[in-house]
C-alpha cells in the first residue's frame, strides 16, 4: 500500500486538532505541567538532599565527632554495610565467596560421603531467596554432623571425625555469608555498639560513599529531629521548596525514577538514643512502617548498645518489618587493624613518643580508652609508655574536661554522683534531681555530656499505671570509670579524718565484696594502685590478705587472655607500674606454692613478657623462684616437678617441655643468643629437674657466652637448698649428656636400674 | 615485578605465576600426581592458592568509587602498612584468606611445627611469612 504525502499531513493534522481538544481544558494542563514539574523536581532532588547531607558531616567534623583521616576499617562491620548499600551488584560476590567455599576435594568427599542434599553450587543468577535456603540447608546438614550422631558413626565409619571437625570451619564461614545474606536483602539496620566504637564514623564514611555511587543520601543526628520523625523528613526534605502537600505521592515517584536509575534512597538517623523525646521515640514505629513500603528506600539507624535493648528494641520489634541488628562489638579487631589505629592516632593528635610492651596491649583492649589516652597525651613527645597507668589518665582527662567545661565544675559532679551511687548503694546509675543542679548549670551539663564520660537517660517509671513519672538518671560510660570515681571518693572521705584511719574504707569494700557488687574489682585495685604510691605498704599487705583470694569471675575466665591469672591478688600486683617489691614477690611466691595452676600461670605470664619485651619477665619468675626456696625448698621441687610432668601435658595438650624448648628457639633466633635472665631460669630447670635432659644444649651455651653464671647464681641463692644442686653443676662431668640414639637409650636405662637416686648419673 | 610473596597472618599476597601453578607443582618436588604424597601436595596447594581473588579487578569492580586509587584500597581496605603495599603494588596481585580453611587434614599439617614439607612448600610458592602482623 503506497502512503502518499497527503495522508500523512492528513494524519498529522488530526493529532493536532485531537490535542488541541484535549489541551483546552485547563485541568489537563495543570496536571501535566505538575507532573512535568515533579520530574524536573526529582531530578534535582538528589542534589539538594545530599548538599544537606554533607553539611552534617562538616558540622560533625566542626565538632571532633567525625575525624575522616582517623576512619580505620577495624572489622567486617564496613563490609556488611556494602552489601546493605549494594545488595544487586553485591550478590554475585556472595555466589562466588560461597562457590569457593565448597570449591576443593575436601567439600567433594564430603558430598560423596554424607549427603547429596549439600549444595556445593550456586548458580550466578540465584537470588538472595535461593542463597538464603542454600546456605540454610548446607549450615542444617554441618550442625547435624557437628553433634555427633552415632547412627552416622556407624554408617560412614572413621571419616566421621573428619566431618565432625570441618563442619566448624565450614558453618564459620556459611555464618558470615549468611549475615551477608541477611543485611542485604533488608531495607532496615540498625546498628549498635558501646561508646566510642566508631558508629558515627562508620556512618559518616557510609553516607560519603553512597552519595560518591549516585544514590540518594539523607543523613541526620537523632538529637536535631524536635518532633515526629515523618514530620521532620517532610519539612526538611520533601516539602520545603516544593510546595507539594502529598509525601506519599512524592515518594512513590521517587521509588520509580530510583528504580529506573537502579539507585536508592537512604536515610541515615545517627545516634537515636540521643534524644529523649517521647514523640520522636513512638514515632519511629510509624515512620519505618511508612518507608517499609518502598522498595527503593533503605533507612540506617545507630544506637548505643546499653540503650538499644532497654528501650528501643520494642518499638522496632513491632514495626511491619523489624530491621537487622548489627552489632559492631560482635566482630573482632584484629592486631593489624588496632595498630593502623594507633598509628593513626598518634599522627592525628601529634603524639611522638614510643607506646610499647604492656602499655600498648591495654590500649588495644578498650578502643575508648585509646581514645583517651590520645586527648590527655596530645601534642607530646618524647615520651616512651612502657606501662600504663589508668588511673593517672583518667585523673589528667577529668581536669581537660574541667577546663572545657568552665564555669562548670565536672570535677565536683563526678564527686558528687560517686557519693550518692555509695549511700545509695546503686552502682547502676543516679537520679539527676539529686545532683541540686541550677539551670545555668544544668544546660553546661548537657553540652558536657558529649566527652564519654556521663550519659543521661530518661525512663519510666511505673509505665502505664496511675503513678507513671518519667525519670532522667545518669550513667558512667565506662564501669573503670565509675569505679575510679568511687574508689577516689571513699579514700579522700577517709583521708580527710584525723586522725588517718582507713577503717571505714575496709568497712565499705568488705560489703561491696560480700554483696559481690560490680565496683568490688575495680575499687579494690585503684585503692591498691593509690597506696602503694603513697608506699603505704601495711595497707598494700593488708589487701592482698585479705582479699587476694577473692574470686570476682568464673574459673572459665582464667583462660581469657586478658586475666593471665585467676588469683585475684596477682591481677592487683600487676596493676601497679611501678617495679615489684620484697613482700608482693613473696606474695606470688606464697600462691605458686599453694597451687600449681598458679604457678603454671606466673611461668606462662612471665615468658610471655620476655618473649615481647615487656615488663615482669624473667625477672620476675627469678626473683619468685628465689622466695619460693626461702619458703618451701621441697615444694619448689615439686612445683618444679610438675611443671615438666606428664599430668600438664594432659591439660595443655603440649608438654611444658616442648613449649619452654620453644621459646628458648625462638628467642635464640630472634637475638641471636639467650639473655642471661633466660639461661639462669634454665640451669635452675636442669638442675631441679631431672628430667629436664633435653635443656642441656642449651645450658652449655649458657655456659659458654656467660662463664660465671652459676657462681652468680650460687650467690644470689645462698642459704638455700638449691645451692646444693647448683654446686653439682659445677663440675663438667656431672652435666648430663643427651640421648641420641637407642643403644645409648638402653645403656642408660641399664645404668637407671643399678643407681638409688632419682636418675642423676655419676659418671 | 617482585617475584616473593607475603602471608600477613592468615591472608596470603601473591603473584600467580607459572613456576608456582599446579602443572609445576608436580616437576618441582619430582612427585607422581596420583600418588600420595602427590595428593597431599595438591591440597596443599587448593590451600595456599585456589579460589584467589585478583584484586585489582575486584577493586575495579565493587571499590572504585569508594578508594581513590589501588593503593588506597589496599592499604584502608586491608590494613596493610604503607611499606608493604609499595612492595606487592601489582595489577596482578591475588589475595586468598587462608582462615576456615575446611581441610582439616592440611590445617593441622600447616600448624604442625617445623613441619619440613610446608617449609619446602612456602619456598616453591616463594612465600616470605610475616607473622607478626596478625594474631587471633
Amino acid at each position: 500500500m503506497q502512503i502518499s504525502i497527503c495522508d500523512i499531513v492528513n494524519l498529522m493534522k488530526n493529532i493536532w486538532f485531537t490535542l488541541s481538544d484535549v489541551l483546552s481544558s485547563w485541568e489537563t494542563v495543570t496536571v501535566i505541567a505538575i507532573i512535568i514539574l515533579n520530574l524536573f523536581f526529582a531530578l534535582f532532588f538528589r542534589k539538594h538532599v545530599n548538599k544537606k547531607s554533607i553539611q552534617q558531616i562538616d558540622f560533625l567534623i566542626k565538632n571532633g565527632k567525625y575525624i575522616p583521616s582517623l576512619y580505620v576499617e577495624l572489622n567486617s562491620a564496613a563490609e556488611q554495610l556494602r552489601y546493605f548499600a549494594y545488595p544487586h551488584k553485591w550478590r554475585k560476590k556472595l555466589i562466588r565467596d560461597f562457590n569457593g567455599l565448597f570449591k576443593n576435594i575436601a567439600s567433594k568427599r564430603i558430598r560423596e560421603t554424607i549427603d547429596e542434599n549439600l549444595i556445593l553450587r550456586l548458580s550466578k543468577k540465584s537470588n538472595y531467596f535461593r542463597i538464603h535456603e542454600a546456605i540454610e540447608n548446607n549450615l542444617k546438614i554441618f550442625e547435624h554432623y557437628r553433634n555427633f550422631p552415632y547412627d552416622e558413626g556407624n554408617r560412614i565409619g572413621q571419616f566421621h571425625f573428619i566431618i565432625e571437625f570441618s563442619s566448624f570451619y565450614y558453618q564459620n564461614r556459611l555464618n558470615e555469608l549468611m549475615e551477608y545474606c541477611k543485611v542485604a536483602s533488608q531495607n532496615s539496620v540498625i546498628l549498635t555498639g558501646s561508646a566510642g566504637n566508631g558508629k558515627t564514623n562508620l556512618l559518616c564514611e557510609f553516607s560519603k560513599m553512597v552519595m560518591n555511587t549516585g544514590n540518594i543520601c539523607a543523613f541526620v543526628e537523632a538529637r536535631k529531629i524536635k518532633s515526629e520523625c515523618t514530620n521532620y523528613f517532610e519539612k526538611q526534605y520533601f516539602t520545603k521548596n516544593l510546595r507539594i502537600t502529598q509525601t506519599v505521592s512524592w515518594l512513590w515517584l521517587q521509588n520509580i525514577l530510583l528504580y529506573f536509575r537502579r539507585k536508592y534512597l537512604f536515610i541515615l538517623i545517627d545516634a537515636i538514643n540521643e534524644n529523649d523525646n517521647e514523640t520522636f521515640i513512638t514515632s519511629i514505629r510509624e515512620f519505618s512502617n511508612q518507608y517499609a513500603k518502598y522498595k527503593k528506600v533503605k533507612i540506617l539507624y545507630s544506637c548505643r548498645s546499653e540503650f538499644f535493648e532497654a528501650r528501643y528494641k520494642k518499638y522496632f520489634d513491632s514495626t511491619l518489618i523489624p530491621p537487622y541488628i548489627l552489632n559492631s562489638e560482635s566482630f573482632s579487631y584484629n592486631l593489624r587493624a588496632k595498630e593502623s589505629v594507633l598509628n593513626t592516632y598518634k599522627k592525628y593528635f601529634r603524639f611522638s613518643g614510643t607506646i610499647q610492651g604492656l602499655a600498648k596491649e591495654r590500649l588495644f583492649e578498650s578502643l575508648l580508652l585509646m581514645r583517651i589516652f590520645f586527648e590527655v597525651y596530645k601534642n607530646d613527645g618524647n615520651l616512651s609508655i612502657t606501662q600504663l597507668n589508668n588511673w593517672a589518665i583518667y585523673k589528667k582527662y577529668i581536669e581537660i574536661i574541667n577546663k572545657q567545661t568552665e564555669p562548670l565544675r565536672f570535677e565536683e559532679i563526678i564527686s558528687r554522683v560517686a557519693a550518692l551511687m555509695i549511700a545509695a548503694d546503686d552502682y547502676e546509675s543516679v537520679r539527676l534531681n539529686k545532683l541540686n543542679l541550677s539551670s545555668t548549670d544544668r544546660a553546661l551539663f548537657e553540652n558536657a555530656l558529649d566527652n564519654n564520660f556521663l550519659i543521661t537517660k530518661k525512663i519510666m517509671l511505673r509505665e502505664g499505671t496511675l503513678t507513671e513519672e518519667s525519670d532522667e538518671r545518669i550513667y558512667f560510660v565506662f564501669d573503670e570509670l565509675r569505679d575510679y570515681c568511687i574508689s577516689r571518693q571513699q579514700l579522700i572521705t577517709c583521708e580527710n579524718q584525723t586522725p588517718l584511719n582507713y577503717a571505714l574504707f575496709y568497712q565499705y569494700v568488705d560489703q561491696l565484696v560480700e554483696k559481690q557488687q560490680s565496683p568490688a574489682e575495680g575499687v579494690l585495685k585503684f585503692s591498691y594502685c593509690h597506696f602503694r604510691a603513697q608506699q603505704k605498704h601495711v595497707e598494700c599487705k593488708r589487701l592482698l590478705q585479705d582479699y587476694g583470694q577473692t574470686y570476682f569471675h568464673t574459673p572459665m575466665m582464667r583462660y581469657d587472655k586478658e586475666q593471665p591469672f585467676s588469683s585475684f591478688g596477682a591481677m592487683i600486683i600487676l596493676t601497679a607500674i611501678d617495679e615489684l617489691l620484697d613482700f608482693e614477690f613473696e606474695y606470688f611466691a606464697t600462691i605458686s606454692l599453694a597451687s600449681i595452676h598458679e604457678w603454671q600461670d606466673l611461668m606462662s605470664y612471665g615468658l610471655r613478657n620476655e618473649y615481647r619485651h615487656n615488663q615482669h619477665g624473667i625477672d620476675l619468675l627469678l626473683q619468685v623462684i628465689l622466695h619460693m626456696a626461702r619458703l618451701d625448698p621441697n615444694m619448689l621441687k615439686e612445683r618444679m616437678l610438675g611443671l615438666f610432668s606428664h599430668r600438664f601435658a594432659i591439660h595443655n595438650q603440649r608438654s611444658f617441655t616442648d613449649q619452654y624448648e620453644n621459646y628458648l628457639e625462638s628467642i635464640n633466633e630472634e637475638d641471636g643468643r639467650l639473655p642471661i635472665g633466660l639461661c639462669k631460669l634454665t640451669i635452675i630447670f636442669y638442675s631441679l629437674v631431672p628430667t629436664a635432659s633435653l635443656l642441656y644444649s642449651y645450658i652449655r651455651e649458657g655456659i659458654l657466652h656467660y662463664p660465671n653464671i652459676v657462681n652468680d647464681l650460687i650467690l644470689e641463692y645462698a642459704g638455700t637448698e638449691i645451692v646444693a644442686e647448683l654446686e653439682l653443676l659445677k663440675k663438667p662431668r656431672q652435666i648430663q649428656e643427651p640421648i641420641n640414639s637407642i643403644k645409648q637409650l638402653f645403656k642408660k636405662l641399664e645404668q637407671f636400674n643399678e643407681t638409688d637416686d632419682e636418675g642423676i648419673i655419676d659418671e | 615485578m617482585n617475584n616473593i610473596n607475603y602471608l600477613v597472618g592468615k591472608e596470603l599476597f601473591f603473584s600467580k605465576t607459572l613456576k608456582t601453578s599446579r602443572f609445576c607443582l608436580f616437576l618441582y618436588f619430582k612427585v607422581k600426581r596420583r600418588s600420595y604424597i602427590g595428593q597431599i601436595l595438591y591440597r596443599l596447594w587448593e590451600y595456599f592458592v585456589k579460589n584467589n581473588i585478583l584484586l585489582y579487578s575486584e577493586y575495579k569492580k565493587y571499590y572504585i568509587r569508594e578508594y581513590k586509587n589501588y593503593a588506597e584500597y589496599l592499604e584502608r581496605h586491608y590494613t596493610l602498612p604503607s611499606d608493604l603495599v609499595k612492595k606487592i603494588l601489582n595489577n596482578k596481585l591475588r589475595y586468598k584468606c587462608l582462615k576456615d580453611w575446611p581441610d582439616v587434614g592440611i590445617q593441622n599439617l600447616v600448624q604442625t611445627p617445623d613441619a619440613e614439607i610446608i617449609r619446602k612448600f612456602l619456598e616453591f610458592l616463594k612465600i616470605v611469612s610475616l607473622e607478626n602482623y596478625d594474631e587471633d
